[in-house]
Order: C-alpha cells, then structure tokens, then sequence
C-alpha cells in the first residue's frame, strides 16, 4: 500500500472510532480498538469501498482478523481495479 | 451424557490422535475414516452409516451445483438442508407430530438417527460447508471428509460449530505436531471439562434437585440456579472437545469464555455458545447487514441493524425450539442488544476511567444486570427446554 492510502485508511479508522491519535498498525485487531464491534466492523469496510472504490465479498469482510490482512487484501483490491 | 466416563471414548481419542500423524491420506479423509470408526464404536453401525450417507447426498449436491451457474441448482443445495432440519424440528418439536411418530412406519428409525446424530448441530455445519462453497468458493470435500465436519464424534453431542473453513485447515496444515505444551494444553481442558461437567454440574442439580429428580423450574430462583448448571455441562462439554480436539489436531473451536463476566448482553454472548455467534454472524449477519447498509447508507446503519439482529435473533429461537414462545425469546433479545448498541454508540453511558471505583461499580452492576436479564429470559422458554 501506498502511503497515501495508508493515511487515508487511517483517516477512516479515526473518524469512524472517533480516536484522532489512532495509529494502524498491522497487528491491531478489533479487540484493541474500543467501538469496533460486528455493526461498525460492517460500516468500517463499506466506509473503505467507497473511499477506494473497490467492493469486498461477504466472506471477506468476515474473515477478517487484523488491520495487517485489511491493509493486504485492499492492497490486492486496488492493484486490480488500477490494471483494469 | 456419560461418554467421556467410558474408557472406550478415550481408547477411540488416543487411536484418532495417532492415526491421523501417520495417515497417508489427506487430513479431512483421514479423520473422516477415523470418525466413522468412532462413530460405529462409540454410537453404533447404524449411526455411522447414517452418516456416511447423508454426507455423501450432501457431496452429491455440492458437487452439482458447484461450478454450475443453475440457481435452481444452487437453491436446492440450501433448501434441502432447510426442508430436513424443519422436518426433524416439527418432528421433535409438536406434540402432535411427536405423539404420532412411534406408529408412522420407517420414519421413527429416520428420526432417532438423526436424534442420535444431532442433527441441529449439523444442520449448522451442513449450511456452512453449503455457503462457503458456493458463495466463497472454498474446495469441496470428498465424502469421507466431509462426513467428518458434519459429524465430529467429539463434538456430536453439543457442538460447538466449527466454520467449513477452518476444518479445511486440517488439509492445508495437517495435524499439528503433539509437543508437550499441546499435550498439556489439552491435558488441561479435558481436566477442567471434566470438572466442569461431571463434578460442578452434577452436584449443583443433586443440591439443587435431588439424587433422581428431573430438572424442573417452579420460579426465578430454580431458573438462575440452573442457568448456572447450564453453563457447567455445556461449558464443560465443549471444553472437553476442545482438549479432545486439540490432543487429535483437528480444529475445534473455543465455545466460552467466562460468561458471567460480561458487562452487557451483547458482550454476553460474545462470551456463551460462542460457535453459534460465529456462525450466526458469518452466515446471517455480515451478508444481511452488508446489503443493507449499501442500500440505505452507513448514517442510518444502527437503525437497519435491527433488521439483521431481528433475522439473527429469530434464526437462534428457532433453531432452539420451532416455537412462538421461542420465536418471542430471540425477537425479545433481538431488541435488548439493539438497545444496548444504541446506548453505548451514542455514548448515553460516559466511559469510567479504567481501574477507578466507578468502573469496578459498574462491572458489578452490568453483571448483575447481565444474569438478571438472562435468567428472565430463560425463565421465559424454561417450560420448553425441561419438555422431554
């Protein structure tokens, strides 16, 4: 990931959890964040599509386990969507 | 439920666990041949066979609408499972259709096999291995494999609910190594189930009950005490399978983690049966309210988030008992944890400052509150859960 799009992600998180010094790190998990639950967790990654203009599945917004998997599968996303 | 007190469980166990670390076959077909083995020893011929093929009608569905663009196809590979569990609810669940079965020619056979096979539990499983092969697009298994996910002897009884995706694990990783710290990690679960289970559990229903009583409810206080017994067999149960499950290396997954701890019911159940939230939560809630709030916008989420808990709330009742009374107990809960969220989203409830008087009050009171609002809830449905 660029690093702009890393501090654009970053700008989701802050303002979504309303925590401004929210750093994103790779193994940062919803646990370690206080809000982040299965309803802002659903809000998180459509926030995100409409930020970077991708769309993730079902299973992918489920199985997700730490921001280092989000920044890599958004990542993935946004390599695809540029080569095409 | 005095499997794990005969020694032939344990024999059955240590076989599982040596077999599959010297298996030429893959993981999943390795413990799927284990599994109808311990399946024909431990709950007899029948049973295993029972198994075998409706894992295999299942894979035959699977392997037909998998690829395959028909969504008549793709359709029936979820409804069958639906029609089967909805047939074996009634069955169970009505009186009238319970009353009739032991003179309605071969369907009592069918029934008690898939009693013996508890069928709710893989009724779960079958709609997971369904989903995360059609939607997600996870390998298909082979029949063998597939009857060990539906049906793990360990975990046949009470669960807990394994995703299709982490069994999967046991191909892409095979079983993991038995070092000493897996050894006494499991050592230590099978230790503490068995407490649980057969020590906590059984004394607290002869104290609260008698030697040969039935478990029974005549008001709150019988209903709080056996929310506590509840959780001591279940809890302990599912523990026992976990260290089972760890000592064979086939993914098991934790179900509890102290519960009465919680601060609030959402985190209640983040906390009880924690393999049925997982599931529910993958298969219900992330799709629905995926879809909704695409639609709608993430302003009006928590709002639309009713919806989703109402269709996750309902899915739980139902699958509990096919009953009004529990179809008002999941929608009832449905409402106290939507409320719960919009209380603490819009922030009516300041954070107390972590390690003051004021948090560890509030810890009280929200545990409280929690096993209040539960054994309310409980003592609600407790007429149908005691009902043979």
């Amino acid at each position: 990931m660029t690093t702009t799009d890393t501090s654009r992600l970053t700008g989701i998180f802050r303002t979504l959890f309303n925590d401004p010094g929210l750093e994103l790190q790779d193994d940062l998990t919803a646990r370690d964040v206080a809000g982040w639950d299965s309803l802002n967790h659903v809000n998180l990654m459509i926030l995100i599509e409409e930020e970077f203009g991708v769309r993730f599945t079902t299973g992918e917004v489920s199985a997700l386990q730490d921001v280092g998997e989000l920044k890599r599968l958004l990542a993935a996303k946004t390599a695809v969507r540029q080569a095409a | 439920m005095g499997l794990h007190l005969e020694p032939t469980y344990w024999a059955v166990v240590i076989g599982v666990a040596v077999w599959l670390r010297i298996a030429p076959a893959r993981g999943t077909t390795a413990f799927g041949a284990a599994n109808a083995i311990a399946l024909d020893l431990l709950c007899g011929p029948a049973v295993a066979v029972a198994g075998l093929t409706l894992a295999t009608g299942l894979w035959a569905i699977l392997a037909l609408a998998n690829g395959s663009r028909s969504w008549i196809l793709n359709g029936f590979a979820y409804l069958l499972p639906v029609a089967a569990f909805l047939a074996y609810k009634t069955a169970g669940d009505w009186e009238a259709f319970r009353t009739a079965i032991p003179t309605a020619g071969p369907v009592p056979d069918a029934f008690w096999l898939l009693a013996a096979l508890s069928f709710s539990y893989a009724f779960l499983r079958c709609l997971d291995a369904v989903r995360t092969v059609l939607a997600k697009g996870s390998p298909l298994l082979d029949p063998l494999g597939l009857a060990g996910y539906l049906f793990p002897f360990h975990m046949l009884l009470a669960g807990p609910i394994a995703g299709y995706d982490e069994y999967l694990k046991l191909n892409a990783d095979g079983p993991e190594a038995l070092r000493s710290d897996r050894i006494i990690s499991a050592a230590s679960d099978i230790a503490t189930g068995l407490v649980y289970k057969h020590v906590c559990a059984e004394y607290l229903r002869v104290f609260l009950f008698g030697l040969d009583s039935p478990l029974a409810s005549q008001g709150l206080i019988d209903t709080a005490g056996l929310f506590v017994y509840l959780f001591f067999d279940f809890a302990g149960y599912s523990r026992i399978a976990l260290g089972v499950g760890t000592l064979m290396g086939v993914p098991t997954p934790v179900n509890f983690r102290a519960p009465f701890a919680a601060r609030n019911v959402t985190d209640f159940f983040a906390r009880w049966h924690m393999s049925l939230g997982g599931f529910v939560t993958r298969n219900i809630y992330v799709p629905l309210q995926l879809r909704l709030v695409r639609r709608f916008g993430v302003r009006r989420s928590v709002w639309v988030a009713f919806v989703s808990l109402l269709a996750c709330w309902l899915f739980v009742g139902l699958w509990h008992r096919l009953s009004w009374r529990f179809a008002a107990y999941g929608a009832a809960f449905a409402l106290i944890v939507w409320t719960e969220k919009l209380v603490l989203d819009r922030r009516w409830l300041r954070p107390a400052r972590p390690g003051s008087g004021l948090a560890y009050v509030r810890r009280g009171l929200g545990m409280a509150y929690v096993f209040a609002v539960v054994t309310v809830m409980l003592h609600l449905v407790m007429g149908e859960i005691l009902k043979p």
